[in-house]
């Protein structure tokens, strides 16, 4: 019964060793740019105000097999933010906090976009400091989604930036991929362990010693 | 414990046979690798409800590895029991202190449970995976649409099986077996161009009972506020043509069960 058990385990273990190796290859196929998907603008900030980035593929939801590709450059410390809903129910709620006087809803007073962020923090798939002047992110969501992407200048001086955003295509997002295969993997062999030595002993019981014949000591 | 180590011994020598190192292994390697290949989430609109979405990543995630599985379901057929059959093993076996319907059982649970198991499992983690955010709130989706895709493969697995026990040859049962498996996939193309050319639902809906993802693509078609949709099936219809489908496959498999008690002759 002992025996049945550890075939059992061993069996589940090479398959879990199996899926892993599956993962691993997926991770490793790299994405493809999407088409007509690459959009770079440069926006000056002026204190405490934020923008919202504009590419027209931003108006579509992405899938999880959609991802975005976002690097910025400034020339001083940026708040960057990736907020999973559309750009219009971002505008929508800041025009619905804006005076008459303000027109524009492009360049607005950061405390706003504060107010709306405590207001719907789950919202916030991303968000980042320009550590160096630099930031660069791959985000693939886990579902349909509207994204829209938010650089907020919260220093005392004029920030410029310039950035690039890019659609990506993916077979699987290769972080979500690789991550359960760092458990599988493991897992797996070191229940195929027990398995493997049950099978390595069954051969060495049934290897016919006998039938091997010594031919170099036979008379010529 | 008595009658169970018996049926404990058929059951293992069949997984034993069905699923020899590495065919199980290669076959989850492969079912998870292939799920993600063909997966498509189609135009991606916010006025669309999530449940359509859910849908379409679901059904073309299994089109490969649906068409794997079938053959998978075929194979441990021809090999398992038709083999049996073809060789005259099948009257060592016969000679347990077993019952001729739990034999059978023990044959099935290794051709037919565990091939859905490894399937399904391979299924549900590559859907975990790629989009758990989508599966978590819709489950009932992705069970429906798999109770539905599953139907045919399951339905002609069990004609293949009563043929195999009837002919007594594995090889050729399975043959007619791929044969209706691929009939049937094409019948379901060309019954909806005659549905539209005759403007009637009666070969939608007569075929539906066979080919159960029929129905479930209208139904979830349909959910689309600007689909122009031929047939509009409710709910509790779509869940009706899956039924019946299976209803078809328990008959069959009564029918082998039957066969195989009373009158094989091994």
């Amino acid at each position: 019964m002992k025996r049945r058990w550890i075939i059992l385990l061993g069996r589940i273990g090479a398959v879990l060793v199996a899926m892993g190796l599956a993962l691993i290859l997926l991770s490793l196929i790299p994405p493809v740019k999407d088409q007509g998907t690459d959009f770079t603008e440069m926006v000056s900030l002026q204190p405490q105000t934020f923008s919202i980035a504009n590419p027209f593929f931003l108006s579509y939801p992405l899938d999880p097999q959609h991802g975005m590709c976002v690097s910025a450059r400034a020339d001083h410390t940026v708040k960057v933010y990736l907020l999973s809903v559309g750009r219009t129910y971002v505008e929508e709620w800041v025009a619905s906090r804006l005076s008459d006087t303000q027109q524009s809803v492009s360049t607005l007073n950061a405390s706003l976009l504060e107010e709306f962020l405590k207001s719907y923090p789950n919202l916030v798939a991303w968000q980042e400091d320009t550590i160096n002047g630099k930031v660069e992110v791959q985000y693939v969501p886990t579902k349909i989604v509207n994204m829209t992407l938010i650089f907020s200048n919260w220093g005392a001086q004029n920030a410029d930036i310039d950035y690039n955003i890019r659609l990506l295509r993916f077979m699987v997002s290769n972080e979500r991929a690789l991550n359960p295969a760092k458990f599988m993997v493991p897992f797996g062999f070191a229940l195929t362990l027990p398995w493997l030595n049950l099978l390595r002993k069954r051969r060495k019981d049934i290897s016919p010693h006998f039938l091997i014949a010594d031919y170099s000591k036979a008379p010529r | 414990m008595g009658k169970c180590k018996p049926f404990l011994e058929i059951l293992s020598s069949s997984l034993h046979g069905d699923y020899k190192f590495p065919i199980l292994e290669f076959l989850a390697f492969l079912f998870l690798l292939s799920s993600f290949v063909f997966t498509s989430f189609g135009f991606s609109s916010s006025e669309v409800p999530e449940e359509y979405f859910v849908y379409r990543m679901t059904s073309s995630l299994m089109g490969l590895p649906l068409f794997i599985f079938a053959m998978l379901l075929f194979k441990n057929i021809s090999s398992g029991i038709g083999n049996d059959l073809e060789k005259g093993t099948m009257q060592t076996i016969l000679a347990y202190p077993l019952k001729r319907r739990s034999i059978l059982t023990a044959k099935l649970i290794s051709a037919f449970v565990a091939a859905t198991l490894l399937f399904l499992g391979m299924q549900f983690s590559a859907l975990y995976i790629l989009a758990p955010d989508m599966v978590a709130p819709h489950l009932q989706v992705v069970l429906l649409t798999y109770v539905a895709y599953m139907s045919l493969p399951l339905l002609v697995a069990s004609i293949t099986l009563l043929l195999t026990l009837i002919l007594r040859k594995g090889t050729l049962a399975v043959v007619i077996g791929l044969m209706l498996f691929f009939l049937f996939s094409t019948l379901s193309s060309l019954v909806s161009l005659a549905a539209y050319a005759m403007d009637s639902l009666l070969p939608l809906q007569l075929c539906s009972l066979l080919v159960p993802n029929i129905v479930m693509d209208s139904y979830y078609s349909s959910l689309q506020p600007m689909a122009n949709i031929f047939w509009r099936p409710s709910f509790s219809e779509a869940l009706l043509y899956s039924g019946t489908g299976y209803c078809f496959t328990a008959v069959i498999l009564l029918l082998s069960y039957l066969y195989f008690s009373r009158r094989l002759n091994a």
